[in-house]
């Protein structure tokens, strides 16, 4: 039994327009996506904006309700179960969020922030309420006195460190973690990264870890999907991704990757054009229109099936057949 | 700071524990509150406005003790001395019928303060729980809830007022009804505007996925933060309430006279003007001043109210 695993699942939004909701088409957010996450490992989620990985990250933990597809946490069906149900499963896997400022109530205190999940299931008041908040707090590395303050009275990383301890509130056993460090200071994300590497090792936790920015997920990541338009177009181990690119479209994203050195290479692959609307995906293989690495009419027309390259290693283009 | 405690004051030291604890969990927003006082005391429309209400309050509670004229509040006759100047005797003249308008106008206070408060209170009572749920739930169910109030805001407030008061008949009771009717429009606009610019914060998705309800998502995280621009909008409207409730004791279907009431007292000293303008002018007077009152301190609310504003003030 797999800890995560997503099946076939699918978002798609109605497009609605007008006073009386006319449905203007539909966008695409996520189609068919299946992975698996093995327990304690890190699973990276990675693309460009619009991809789709920021609403799959919502769908797994069914704050958006999916189309259709499945989604399995311990062997239990997320998609089955009833409202109640889902929210006692919802406290083994929490979710931080990319803006920290957003993600907390700026009217409450921290201590209310991070206690409300407290509160919420374990019923905690007064002294017992007071002695884990600050427990979460020393874990995230956070003073006692922050507890009493306004998230307006934090700095960025503080606040994403607020976000965390919430998190780890309840002791899940999965974080998904959209975005986390994008919001913060370089220096700041680096501190950020190493702190969320010592708390997996400390508390065991599985990371499903979102992110556009490839170092991070270099850095932190054992296995990587690359998204594109609702699709997994190529999935690996983090090295083997890195090192031997098989999907032209994760070539392009790894070559724009700046490296830490003067001379740049000259061979940086230059995607043309945006990433097409979700609401009018391309015929074939939805990656064509900026493809450089086109085989032939077979791209335009029919849609690419997963080839598996190695046990690992996924992909998801005409090329590698 | 720790000290050891003899048993017998373990006690006492226990209630002084609870103090360091209490003050220390509330240290922030008495920090607040102290920043909000001295932006607001940096303002000094804000503390005129601050002052002007603040009489407006005063007044109307102390009114009644304080007047020379108590009698003259209702139909006291006095023909003798009618229509007399602004002097030592009449601070601000008499009326047609030889009445204090000193003595009217500082009572016509509670009267308006009455009026105000009840149509804003009546106002926020309907506007914001629609306001919030048609924010909340979205769907059709914002649609009806809106597009309701599109058709109350599309009919000039004021027009529909004096249809209403049409039906239930003039008087001052049915004024404040029919105000109250006309005003929540307004709350559910704002309420529905802010309730969706909320719902898409993270901290709502974040309550979501600690499994907080959709009571405690709508009183603890959504109605808190809609606290502010309600202040704002609610000392504003305080002195437009009493303004338009004044019109309506003006056109003659508001407050009824001998009642003091400062629209129905304007309604009849129009015609002793000009020969006799200190009869229109002190109530007149009282409405602006009132009125600008709410004004300002609406303002200045609204500067220190709005949190997005601190970061400025704090660099």
């Amino acid at each position: 039994m797999k800890f995560l695993e997503v099946h076939e699942l699918s978002k798609h939004f109605a497009l609605k327009k007008g006073f009386l909701s006319r449905s203007k088409g539909t966008v695409k957010a996520v189609r068919s996506v299946s992975f698996q996450v093995e327990a304690g490992e890190s699973y990276g989620i990675v693309g460009e904006s619009g991809s789709g990985k920021t609403t799959l990250g919502r769908t797994i933990l069914r704050l958006i309700t999916p189309t259709s597809g499945k989604i399995f946490f311990n062997g239990v069906n997320l998609c089955e179960l009833d409202p109640e149900m889902l929210r006692r499963l919802r406290r083994d896997m929490q979710m931080i969020f990319q803006d920290p400022h957003s993600a907390l109530n700026p009217r409450k205190t921290i201590i209310k922030s991070v206690g409300e999940p407290l509160v919420i299931h374990e019923h905690m008041r007064g002294r017992a309420l007071r002695q884990r908040v600050q427990d979460l707090m020393e874990i995230v590395g956070l003073k006692k006195e922050h507890m009493y303050r306004f998230p307006h009275e934090l700095s960025g990383g503080q606040k994403q460190r607020v976000g965390i301890a919430r998190a780890l509130a309840l002791n899940p056993k999965m974080l998904i973690l959209d975005e986390p460090t994008s919001a913060l200071d370089v220096s700041v994300q680096a501190q950020t990264l190493n702190f969320l590497e010592a708390l997996q090792g400390k508390l065991a936790l599985t990371y499903l870890f979102i992110s556009h920015n490839l170092s991070v997920i270099r850095y932190v990541c054992d296995r990587v999907a690359v998204m594109y338009l609702g699709r997994i177009v190529e999935e690996a181990e983090v090295n083997e991704l890195f090192d031997m690119p098989l999907h032209p479209y994760t070539r392009a994203l790894l070559s724009s990757v700046p490296l830490p050195q003067a001379r740049q290479p000259d061979t940086k692959i230059l995607l043309e054009g945006d990433i097409p609307s979700p609401v009018n995906i391309p015929a074939g293989c939805c990656f064509h229109t900026r493809c450089s690495e086109k085989i032939g009419p077979i791209c335009t027309t029919q849609e690419p099936e997963a080839v598996s390259f190695s046990s690992n290693h996924r992909v998801l283009c005409h090329l590698r057949r | 700071m720790k000290q050891k405690s003899i048993p017998m004051y373990a006690e006492h030291a226990n209630t002084s524990g609870f103090w360091t604890q209490w003050k220390e969990e509330h240290e922030s927003f008495f920090r607040d509150v102290r920043l909000s006082f001295y932006l607001f005391s940096r303002s000094p429309l804000s503390l005129i406005g601050m002052v002007l209400v603040g009489a407006f309050f005063l007044i109307a509670l102390i009114g009644p003790w304080i007047v020379p004229y108590p009698e003259d509040a209702t139909g006291a006759v006095h023909m003798s001395q009618k229509l007399t100047a602004p002097g030592s005797q009449f601070w601000f003249g008499t009326d047609e019928m030889g009445r204090d308008v000193f003595t009217r106008v500082i009572l016509g206070t509670r009267v308006s303060l009455k009026i105000g408060l009840i149509i804003i209170c009546a106002a926020m009572g309907i506007g914001v729980p629609l306001g919030i749920t048609a924010g909340y739930v979205g769907g059709w169910v914002n649609e009806t809830i809106m597009r309701i109030t599109d058709i109350f805001l599309a009919i000039p407030g004021l027009i529909l007022a004096l249809a209403i008061i049409g039906a239930l008949g003039p008087g001052i009771t049915n004024s404040m009804i029919a105000l109250s009717l006309v005003w929540w429009p307004g709350y559910v606009r704002l309420v529905q505007g802010k309730t969706l610019s909320l719902k898409e914060e993270s901290f709502i998705e974040a309550a979501l996925s600690v499994g907080a309800g959709r009571a405690r998502i709508i009183f603890l995280h959504i109605l808190p933060n809609c606290t502010s621009p309600i202040i704002v909008k609610a000392s504003m409207d305080m002195g437009m309430s009493i303004l338009a409730a004044a019109g309506l004791g003006f056109i003659g279907v508001g407050a009824q006279p001998p009642a003091p009431e400062w629209g129905a007292m304007i309604s009849i000293a129009r015609n002793y003007l000009p020969n006799w303008w200190w009869y229109a002018l002190f109530p007149g007077l009282a409405i602006f001043v009132t009125v600008l009152g709410f004004n300002l301190l609406g303002d200045g609310f609204r500067d220190i109210l709005d949190p997005q504003s601190r970061g400025y003030y704090r660099e």
